[in-house]
């Protein structure tokens, strides 16, 4: 593509939206991602060779190719060292990239075409406006038609009802809480999922389809691997889980105006200075993950949707100006994990059935939220990666080391080991698992950095620091009781705490603050004609609602800002 | 309680070692020799043992045939290995005392012991040792061979095309115009 107008880098969350946005505004637009795209007729062997540099074809997606790719297999997707999704380069025999986490954690992000959108679960609530209005440099009411845009276009839909929800909504209900039926939270209580997942096949219970004949139609089928990649569809734009890779980037291309190239690694922004818009960006030089090859390219405007920890990396290591808000004031919905063993005939009353089969329906198909606490959402997750997050992952050590809670003989925190492992994961189908996360505050302390000394073949690396403070502590603990008590009014006989470190980053926002590093327009005070379209922009955790849809909506605003100011 | 074959005897170590050892730690500086993450976790697993003896807590006697060729963290009983484990986690010990990247680094300590631990369950009840005699090839040359142990285990039937359990809809979605003000 010869001089795009506009360049974006990344394709997640974020760069896929204003991809699309600015191609049906009539722009050319040159998306950049680090990552494979998989179910592309380009690409056959993502991960196993070069193949093609650059595609703007929407009849190359390939649905045959995506479901051979996308395998449902826990480990050949989900594993974060050697899987497809993982925060790596296409080529699975190298390692992937390397982030200095100076805490106890991880961070958990995919590269490809989608970004973690291939592997998030989809769950698509707004923020909460008690946690924007007077508080953002811009209204909540501001947002919400671009709320309504992005919801239109997933499309967001609420989701069914299986096993695991009804036993969530049993609990929550026997433990008081009401039904929210509004899109805008203000109050407490439960609510099915607002998914950007398609609503099931009409025909999912006639048994005179095949459930292999319904996986090749339009609508979700249950299955239950929206975490391990949604492959169910009859094309890739109709895939069930609305991924960026099977909704905006189809759409994107539609518009023949868009072109997106994988394996390419933006390296550093170019920048100049110019008399009357000051310092601004022209280009940005890459590196080709499979040849190693830097690049130069140019184009009118950029637009930095590398995700939060990124696109800091990117500012730093570009030498742009110093801005103490740049990499700074990380949130990450501190989090936390519980879960409840069931008997038998404590279940058959409420579900009808001795089982609740956690591997079945969305992933996460009912929530309770509360505004300035943040959200417990109902889970279930395929069995390594259940066994793997509920009883391996711990800052309370091994659960069998510590003396009992007093009272509470039903109750444990920490990992699990030994005869207790294989307890739990016999017991498996009958288990019910709570994910919580707690509005955090802003801290300028926390964020990411770079050390020139310490680098790969990109530059110097992310260094991530997030501690979080008394407010996150504080609603993380309220929120575990809540969910402690949904299990044991659901009839949990036993309850698990698993107590997750709080840098397992999942919900990484705000480390290029709206307001601070970029106007409410998204674009960098310091650096004119640069963009900023992913969860770094969010002024703050959002009250404690999942991220994704916001920053889709911001990078719909976006888009229409900056083609009014520069086309 | 069914008597199973547990991580050991389905090699899961070998899935661990191999993830650790693919797996990149970028040291800062150029003066450090990066040595293989597998082997300077072994060091720092027997460091956590020799820790743990010399705390006199132990309980049961070393056993040094019980995996042949390994270290002191290997002769531990199972009970002293998780105090091991649990004592690193605590960081208990001399941190200068540990080869890189752990020396004076907790955070990549503790990290590194809730992935050990991790990478164990995940490799256990995946589908890693369905991979039958491919389990230990590159990631793309890897075929399913047979139904994992640790799926049977936990009644996971697999990956699916869907299920019917269908139990209907709570809420209908009400969606907005969809219209932007200027768009
Ligand atoms: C398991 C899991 C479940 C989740 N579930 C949910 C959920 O249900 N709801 C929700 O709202 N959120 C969820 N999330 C979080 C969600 O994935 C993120 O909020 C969202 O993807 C963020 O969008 P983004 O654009 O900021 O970043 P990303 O989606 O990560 O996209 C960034 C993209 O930029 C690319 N990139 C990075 N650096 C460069 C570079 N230098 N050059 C070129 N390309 C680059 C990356 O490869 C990536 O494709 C989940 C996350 C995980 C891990």
């Amino acid at each position: 593509m010869a001089d795009p107008d506009v360049i974006v880098i990344g394709s997640g969350g974020g760069g896929a939206v204003i991809a699309k946005e600015l191609g049906e505004k009539g722009l050319q637009v040159l998306v950049l991602e680090a990552g494979p795209w998989y179910g592309h007729s380009e690409w056959p062997e993502p991960n196993k060779e070069r193949g093609a540099q650059s595609s703007s074809s929407v009849e190359d997606l390939n649905v045959t190719l995506y479901k051979e790719q996308y395998s449902k297999l826990e480990g050949e997707m989900n594993d974060l060292i050697t899987g497809r999704l993982r925060w790596g380069p296409a080529d699975r025999n190298r390692p992937p990239w390397y982030r200095n986490v100076t805490e106890r954690g991880f961070v958990w992000q995919n590269a490809g075409v989608g970004g973690t959108t291939q592997s998030y679960l989809a769950n698509c609530p707004r923020a909460f406006p008690g946690s924007v209005d007077s508080i953002w440099p811009i209204s909540y009411r501001d947002l919400i038609p671009y709320y309504e845009k992005v919801e239109a276009t997933l499309p967001v839909e609420f989701a069914p009802v299986t096993s695991k929800e009804e036993l969530f909504f049993y609990g929550a209900m026997k433990a008081g809480w009401q039904l929210i039926p509004d899109l805008n939270v203000t109050t407490p209580g439960y609510r099915p999922q607002p998914n950007a997942i398609l609503p099931t096949n009409r025909h999912l219970t006639n048994p005179d389809y095949s459930l292999e004949q319904l996986s090749w139609m339009t609508g979700c089928t249950l299955a239950g691997h929206c975490i391990n990649g949604c492959p169910h569809g009859p094309s890739v734009d109709k895939i069930a889980k609305r991924s960026t890779n099977v909704s905006y980037v189809p759409l994107a291309l539609r518009t023949g105006r868009v072109t997106i190239r994988p394996n390419a690694y933006a390296i550093r922004i170019l920048t100049e200075p110019h008399p009357s818009e000051g310092q601004r960006a022209i280009g940005v030089r890459i590196r080709d993950t499979w040849t190693g090859e830097t690049e130069e390219l140019m184009a009118d405007v950029m637009v930095l949707a590398a995700g939060a920890i990124e696109s800091p990396r990117l500012w730093l290591n570009s030498g742009l100006p110093s801005n103490p808000w740049v990499g700074k004031g990380l949130v990450n919905h501190y989090f936390d994990w519980v879960t409840g063993m069931f008997d038998e005939k404590d279940l058959i009353p409420i579900l009808g059935c001795p089982e609740i089969n956690p591997f079945v329906g969305h992933t996460s198909g009912g929530r309770l939220d509360y505004p300035g606490l943040g959200s417990i959402m109902v889970t279930g997750l395929s069995p390594g990666l259940a066994a793997s997050m509920s009883f391996g992952i711990s800052q309370s050590g091994y659960s069998n080391l510590h003396p009992p809670y007093g009272g509470m003989p039903w109750y444990a925190q920490g990992r699990i080991a030994g005869p207790e492992l294989q307890h739990w994961m016999e017991n498996y189908r009958r288990t019910l698992s709570l994910v919580i996360f707690a509005d955090d505050e802003v801290d300028i302390r926390n964020g990411v950095t770079v050390d020139p000394l310490n680098k790969d073949e990109h530059g110097p690396v992310p260094k991530v620091r997030y501690v979080p403070g008394q407010q996150g502590e504080k609603n993380r603990l309220k929120l575990v009781r809540i969910a402690v008590d949904i299990l044991r009014k659901a009839g949990a006989r036993k309850v698990l705490r698993t107590d997750w470190p709080a840098s397992l980053m999942i919900h990484m926002e705000s480390t290029m603050r709206m307001g601070f590093v970029v106007d409410s327009n998204g674009e960098a005070y310091q650096v004119k004609r640069l963009y900023i379209a992913d969860n770094s922009v969010h002024f703050n955790a959002l009250g404690g609602a999942n991220p994704t849809l916001t920053t889709q909506a911001l990078a719909t605003r976006t888009a229409e800002q900056l083609a009014e100011t520069y086309f | 309680m069914e008597t199973i074959a547990g991580a050991v005897q389905l090699c899961v170590d070998q899935f661990v070692s191999g993830d650790i050892e693919h797996s990149e730690f970028v040291p800062a500086g150029t003066d450090q020799i990066p040595i293989s993450l597998s082997k300077s976790t072994a060091h720092l697993l027997d460091s956590g043992a020799e820790q743990f003896i010399r705390s006199g807590n132990s309980r049961q006697p070393l056993n040094n045939r019980a995996f042949p060729g390994g270290g002191l963290f290997a002769a531990l009983s199972r009970i002293d290995r998780l105090q091991a484990l649990a004592l690193l986690d605590r960081l208990d010990l001399p941190l200068n005392s540990l080869l890189p990247p752990y020396r004076n680094n907790p955070g990549i300590i503790q990290t590194m012991i809730d992935s050990l631990t991790q990478l164990t369950m995940f490799g256990y009840y995946s589908e890693w040792f369905g991979y039958g005699t491919t389990r230990l090839y590159p990631p793309e040359c890897r075929r399913i061979a047979f139904f994992p142990p640790g799926w049977r285990l936990s009644g996971y039937p697999g990956p699916a095309f869907g299920y019917r359990d269908l139990r209907g809809y709570i809420l209908k979605y009400p969606h907005g115009k969809g219209g932007c003000p200027n768009g």
